[in-house]
């Protein structure tokens, strides 16, 4: 499994230098990168149903695929395999493993 | 009575369970959202009767869209003795939630990991006895589709049972008011139960995804199925079809006119002539009904339908729609009243309404078969599949044009994420079930609408006594020459005028119904039809058919899910209106190009 080196697209450091995570949303992982999910910034009924299907703090999470014309992501988190678009992957929020 | 509810994610299979335990056929399949409603059977267990409820399937209990609302609605008003949890044994790291937060509500309860056989497949392995220790509560794995562990967790149910008291409805509505937190608990029972290989995949959907979700080759391998499928049922149909009618033919010929000899012409008429050649026109296509619900429950069991909701989100995003619109349109394809119930997996009321506005337009297996009468009837055996094809593309069209011109009318912002499954297969006893199901739902309807409506439709033909039967002398006539100034212009005569009257109710009046108008059945009646329509007219007449407005139950069912009378006036104003200029501009374009 390939992990996510660096990305100049949507990252940024939480503290430079001291903190070797590199924070990203999961619609900024391409096909086949995956992280550990940091945060979840989606309204509250979204929240438990993401919660629901598996998406906790701390898990790792894999982008399968991707659908063309700006379709939804194909992740995979634990056992479970989830569609969801990209609005709602942008809320998800990524830490990546230090380079 | 004693009651059993069946609690537990979508898609884990407790209408599976519930099937197997009470022998009934509760629809199945591999998408979350199939079962919308509650349902309810009797079973012995032990020596006194049970009753199973089978519930939609719940997340959580947070949040509760419409379908879950039926769930906390069922747990706050009705009391129950026991709740069985059905988990998906392959994904407990995540479902194990539900089992501790109704564990917390302190219901009497069992956890039931179904799917053993994917947990084995898989490489999942659970120490059930200590999950059972752990939680406090019995726990047991099995398969309720192969049938593997199903007896000792029958067993273990009538054991429970015997000393369940029930729980209350007032003490559950106090319970479900209360936050449930349980995180870390369940991090613990995992830890010590449960153990799943690093990397779970099923090396079978990984491989089937890799061709079917193909970026650029998935949507056409998804149309390419669809379309063989439909050959594939038109193949095996037709000729059962001409079977049926045949022998409906013999037996008329051979008992039932010699019977009825005796009895007076109209009696003999009536019975004839309208009932029995009415219904066993529309009896003649249950083979194809049958074989159309085999491949759609195979199609629906696979787990495509959450794939191609994921191939086509990109697409109804663009017509203010979602993936699961997409797949409630094909469910459509079959009958559009469970595809309008199966919309209640939607939050938003402007997206479930908008796509309730587009589901009447999906080609439903009843209109199916009144296409296929008259493609057969009018177009050569070359160009009938085309022109049902085209019908098909016509559904797709009507319903995408619909929501782009209200989707300004009916903005959401509904988060779309959705659980793909991993690829099944029904079982025969599945298929089997599924089948009877459709046959009896048809019996079920023949019974209601369509004797009544062919015998409406036969007195509309004959009477008042004295006149030429459907001749304009008839009722029929006058409520066709009525009509004329409206449906002259589309090509629609007197005769399709009153079908199209009755198809109001349910499509499988059509046929019955022409059938009726014009006094004959099987070959006479296609060769009749032949003659008296053209083709130009024909097709004009199914595009009015597609789009008009699909049925009574369908209409009721708007109406029932929208609870409102304003957006049941406009979905049928909409459908009428386009179905009136559709076939205008078709009729009149291909007169002027001389068709
Ligand atoms: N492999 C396997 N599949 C199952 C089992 N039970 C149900 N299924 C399948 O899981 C899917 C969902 O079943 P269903 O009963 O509709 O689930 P529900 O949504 O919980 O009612 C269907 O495709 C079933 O055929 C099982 O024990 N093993
Ligand atoms: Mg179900």
């Amino acid at each position: 499994m390939k992990r996510i080196l660096c990305d100049n697209k949507n990252r940024y450091h939480l503290d430079t230098g001291k903190n070797p995570y590199t924070m990203l949303n999961l619609a900024s992982l391409q096909p086949g990168e995956s992280g550990i999910i940091h945060a979840i910034h989606s309204e509250q009924a979204l929240y438990y149903r993401l919660a629901a299907m598996g998406f906790r703090i701390g898990k790792r999470i894999e982008v399968v695929r991707s659908a063309r014309f700006a379709g939804p992501l194909h992740v995979r988190v634990g056992s479970t395999d989830i569609v969801l678009r990209r609005n709602e992957a942008h809320q998800i929020e990524i830490a990546s493993e230090p380079a | 009575m004693k009651r059993i509810a069946l609690l537990g994610m979508p898609n884990t299979g407790k209408s599976t369970f519930f099937n197997r335990i009470t022998g009934a056929s509760a629809r199945v399949g591999n998408w979350p959202g199939v079962t919308i409603d509650l349902m309810g059977a009797k079973v012995l267990i032990g020596n006194e009767m049970v009753e199973i409820v089978d519930l939609p399937g719940i997340y959580d209990l947070h949040g509760f869209s419409d379908d879950e609302q039926v769930v906390r609605h069922f747990l706050e008003n009705n009391a129950f003795d026991l709740a069985l949890i059905i988990l998906n044994s392959c994904q407990l790291d995540r479902q194990l939630s539900l089992a501790l937060q109704l564990k917390q509500l302190q219901l009497p309860c069992v956890l039931l990991l179904n799917m053993a056989d994917e947990a084995k497949r898989f490489g999942v392995s659970v120490d059930a006895p200590k999950m059972a220790q752990q939680l406090g509560m019995p726990v047991l794995m099995m398969s309720a589709k192969y049938g593997e562990g199903y007896k000792s967790a029958f067993d273990e149910i009538g054991r429970l049972l015997r000393h369940a008291r029930p729980m209350q409805p007032e003490r559950m509505r106090e319970a479900l008011a209360s936050d449930v937190e349980i995180e870390h608990t369940m991090e613990q029972v995992l830890k010590d139960t449960v153990q799943i290989p690093p990397q779970l995949s099923d090396s079978l959907t990984t491989k089937l995804d890799r061709v079917m979700l193909h970026p650029w080759f998935g949507l056409p391998i998804f149309f390419g199925v669809m379309y063989l499928l439909f050959q594939a049922i038109f193949l095996l149909g037709t000729p059962l079809q001409s079977g049926v009618n045949w022998t409906l033919l013999a037996f008329k010929d051979a008992a039932l006119i010699p019977l009825l000899a005796p009895a007076p012409a109209w009696l003999s008429g009536l019975l004839i002539d309208g009932i029995y050649n009415g219904v066993g026109t529309v009896a003649a296509f249950v083979p194809i009904i049958i074989l159309f619900f085999l491949f759609m429950a195979i199609v629906e069991d696979t787990g495509y339908l959450s794939r191609a909701a994921f191939l086509m989100d990109a697409l109804m995003a663009r017509m203010g729609l979602d993936g699961r619109s997409f797949v409630m349109i094909l469910m459509g394809f079959g009958c559009n009243v469970p595809a309008l119930m199966g919309t209640r997996v939607m939050r938003s009321r402007a997206l479930r309404l908008l796509t309730m506005l587009v589901i009447p337009l999906s080609l439903c297996s009843a209109r199916l078969q009144v296409f296929i009468f008259i493609t057969a009837a009018l177009f050569s055996p070359k160009a009938a599949p085309l022109v049902l094809f085209s019908l098909y593309l016509v559904s797709f069209g009507s319903a995408f044009l619909t929501a782009i011109l209200f989707k300004r009318r009916l903005v959401s912002r509904e988060p779309f994420v959705l659980e793909l499954p991993p690829y099944r297969f029904p079982t025969l006893r599945q298929m089997v079930l599924r089948g009877w199901h459709e046959v009896r739902h048809f019996l079920h309807r023949a019974t209601k609408f369509i004797i009544a409506g062919v015998v409406l439709v036969w007195l509309l033909t004959h009477f008042p006594s004295g006149v030429a039967p459907g001749s304009s002398a008839t009722w029929a006539g006058h409520i066709g020459a009525l009509l004329a100034p409206v449906l002259d212009p589309v090509g629609i005569n007197q005769q399709l005028a009153i079908a199209l009257i009755f198809g109001f109710v349910a499509k499988e009046i059509v046929i019955g119904s022409l059938a009726v108008i014009y006094g004959m059945e099987g070959a006479a009646l296609t060769h009749h039809m032949a003659a008296s329509l053209d083709w130009v007219q024909a097709y004009s007449f199914m595009l009015f058919t597609l789009i008009y407005t699909p049925c009574l139950s369908t209409v009721a069912t708007l109406k029932n899910e929208s609870k409102s009378w304003r957006f049941v006036a406009t979905s049928l104003a909409w459908s009428v209106g386009l179905a009136w200029v559709s076939s205008f501009a078709f009729y009149q374009i291909a007169r002027a190009l001389g068709y």
